[in-house]
């Protein structure tokens, strides 16, 4: 086929909701709707975040993950700017411009971005995503568990009938491995792939390596064991397994976050009755997380629909200091994963024609009818 | 039906794109496990029926099942399945480590099998077998990733060809004089008068698993992973 034929031909991704099947663009209205009416009804502001951004303030080593996969081009002054390939990350960055007096803040968004995922999946290219953040809270557990309800209550407004939420924790890892931060990133990347991923057939002998890399005392073989067991944990909250590990102040601060995300889903489980799973292989997808993370499965969905956790920020570049941190807790959902687990039956494509002789009948009929929540064209 | 999140076997019903509306997914009480084609096949069947499992294909059959364990097992091409799995097509499946790595994905690997443990070689005829791969030097290989990378860490830049299959024909048609493969007893390129040149690494197969349909699953499938453990 002649190359211009081609280039007429071809269609950028995201057209299909235009052209392809009228059912993924209900799809889309329909969450975004019911996300818009339940973020209002909890308190929270919409924000709206730049497309674009220089690329100079994020090329820090623990956002290379993300900016691999990420679009770059240059501007007409020179300038390499950025293509947002998350919206935590954009948000971050500009949380410095709200007023301290706004603190605590509660905010959501929805929007598009952009970034290449795989070779193999060019699907993945252009994602949805909506999320909140509850940012400058303090040391409680309730903003934790309060993101979560609003993360689950959103998936049940769209209707979505079958998800398990799992929780996990940062902070547990941080609490074993944070030496490897300083003394070898890459093994530390590595360890918390295998973690995230699941992959028991190399996580042995990478805890293994990360204990040898450990200042002063090493993990033994057995706490090396215990290890393993621990972050592949997933099940009941009160079977997890409490290995002696380490130093006694070690150990006081795995019961202490056993005991947190055991309150945390015993709440949860109050409010929203569900299926939450403690699963210690959750230790967040990005490296700023600090506390609980969690995400939730939708049955049959190949993707995580949501994803969320703890972390802290420096609101402007000029306060670096730990007093001048601000704790939040936010969480992202992948709008593409869950429409394409919505029913088709769930979708409302109910649009009556006006009745009336004339324009002006018309007018008049159907906009009484949609003041009745009718949806009416003329 | 089977649980799984991109099949589009019997009972399923698409719309244009492909996508499966919630109800077709619900779970069926069955697990969707991926096995590859191949040599290695054999012996998988032997040790999944040695654990109690029942899985048999007849003839030119892609697709079979165990009833008693809710099973339905697949058949796909070896450098096909990571792909199924990470599509969500099939929950579980039994793959290379060589397959995984050449496509990177985020696949749970629940557990190492006892057999089946290999290395991928650098291979070439005898004349070549002291000599490394230069800058352009000609590579055939299942693997251009795998390879590429190992060769870039080297700072050698050599000239990658893809091929589906029956590399040891490269080097004997001029193709390319060297060849990246998976080699297991050696008796396949000593009947073509090639030699292993080095090792990149050793292989192992794995029982792996899509992350999320696992996180999802995971009773069930934890249920069929400690059988196969056995």
């Amino acid at each position: 086929m002649p190359t211009e034929h081609i280039a007429m031909n071809s269609r950028t991704e995201g057209h299909e909701h235009l052209t392809y099947d009228h059912s993924l663009s209900q799809r889309r209205h329909h969450c975004l709707t019911r996300f818009f009416h339940l973020y209002t009804a909890w308190g929270y502001h919409f924000v709206h975040l730049p497309l674009t951004d220089s690329y100079q303030h994020y090329d820090r080593p623990y956002n290379q993950e993300l900016l691999k996969a990420s679009y770059r081009f240059v501007n007409s002054n020179g300038e390499l700017l950025l293509l947002r390939p998350d919206m935590t990350l954009f948000l971050l960055r500009h949380i410095g411009q709200i007023d301290d007096a706004h603190y605590p803040y509660r905010l959501w968004y929805a929007d598009s971005v952009v970034r290449h995922l795989h070779r193999e999946d060019t699907s993945l290219e252009d994602l949805f995503q909506s999320g909140a953040e509850f940012i400058g809270i303090n040391e409680s557990l309730e903003p934790d568990i309060e993101i979560v309800l609003l993360c689950n209550e959103l998936i049940a407004t769209v209707g979505i009938q079958q998800w398990t939420t799992h929780l996990g924790s940062r902070a547990l890892y941080r609490h074993f491995f944070d030496y490897l931060q300083e003394q070898d990133l890459h093994l530390s990347h590595l360890l918390l792939c295998a973690i995230r991923e699941r992959n028991l057939v190399e996580l042995p002998a990478l805890i293994q390596q990360a204990a040898q890399r450990k200042p002063r005392a090493h993990y033994s073989s057995q706490e090396c064991r215990h290890l393993t067991e621990l972050f592949s944990y997933i099940g009941a909250v009160e079977h997890l397994p409490t290995p002696p590990i380490g130093p006694p102040a070690m150990r006081q601060a795995l019961a202490k976050e056993h005991a947190t995300l055991q309150k945390i889903i015993q709440t949860l489980q109050e409010c929203h009755p569900g299926t939450y799973v403690l699963d210690l292989s959750e230790v967040g997808a990005h490296s700023y997380h600090t506390g609980i993370c969690f995400r939730l499965y939708i049955a049959g969905a190949n993707r995580a629909a949501a994803a969320g956790g703890r972390y802290h920020i420096w609101p402007s570049a000029n306060r670096s200091t730990e007093e001048e941190r601000y704790s939040a807790v936010g969480f992202t959902l992948t709008l593409n994963t869950i429409e394409e687990s919505l029913s088709d039956d769930l979708l409302e494509d109910s649009v009556v024609a006006a009745a009336g002789k004339s324009f002006t009948e018309r007018y008049h009929n159907a906009h009484q009818r949609r003041s009745d929540g009718q949806r009416v064209h003329l | 039906m089977p649980i799984s999140g991109g099949a589009t076997g019997s009972g399923y019903t698409c719309n244009p794109k492909g996508l499966l509306c919630y109800e077709q997914r619900i779970p069926t009480k069955m697990i969707t496990f991926a096995l590859p084609k191949g040599r290695i096949l054999k012996d998988i069947l032997r040790y999944v029926e040695e654990r109690g499992f029942q899985c048999s294909f007849g003839e030119r059959e892609l697709i079979a099942y165990d009833h008693q364990h809710a099973i339905q097992w697949l058949l796909v091409k070896n450098n096909d399945l990571p792909i199924y799995l990470h599509k969500g097509s099939a929950i579980l499946g039994i793959s290379g480590s060589d397959m995984l790595m050449e496509y990177n994905l985020p696949l749970c690997r629940l557990a190492p099998l006892p057999f089946g443990r290999a290395r991928l070689s650098l291979i070439s005829q005898q004349e070549n077998q002291q000599r490394i791969p230069l800058d352009g030097t000609r590579i055939a290989t299942k693997y251009p990733h795998i390879t590429h990378h190992h060769f870039a860490a080297q700072g050698i830049a050599p000239t990658i060809i893809k091929l589906n299959g029956s590399l040891e024909l490269a080097p004997l048609l001029g193709l390319a004089p060297y060849v990246v493969d998976i080699v297991q007893s050696g008796a396949t390129i000593r009947a073509h008068n090639l030699v292993e040149c080095y090792q990149l690494f050793k292989t192992e197969i794995a029982i792996v698993a899509n992350n999320s349909l696992y996180k999802f699953y995971h009773k069930a499938v934890d249920t069929i992973v400690e059988r196969l453990r056995r």
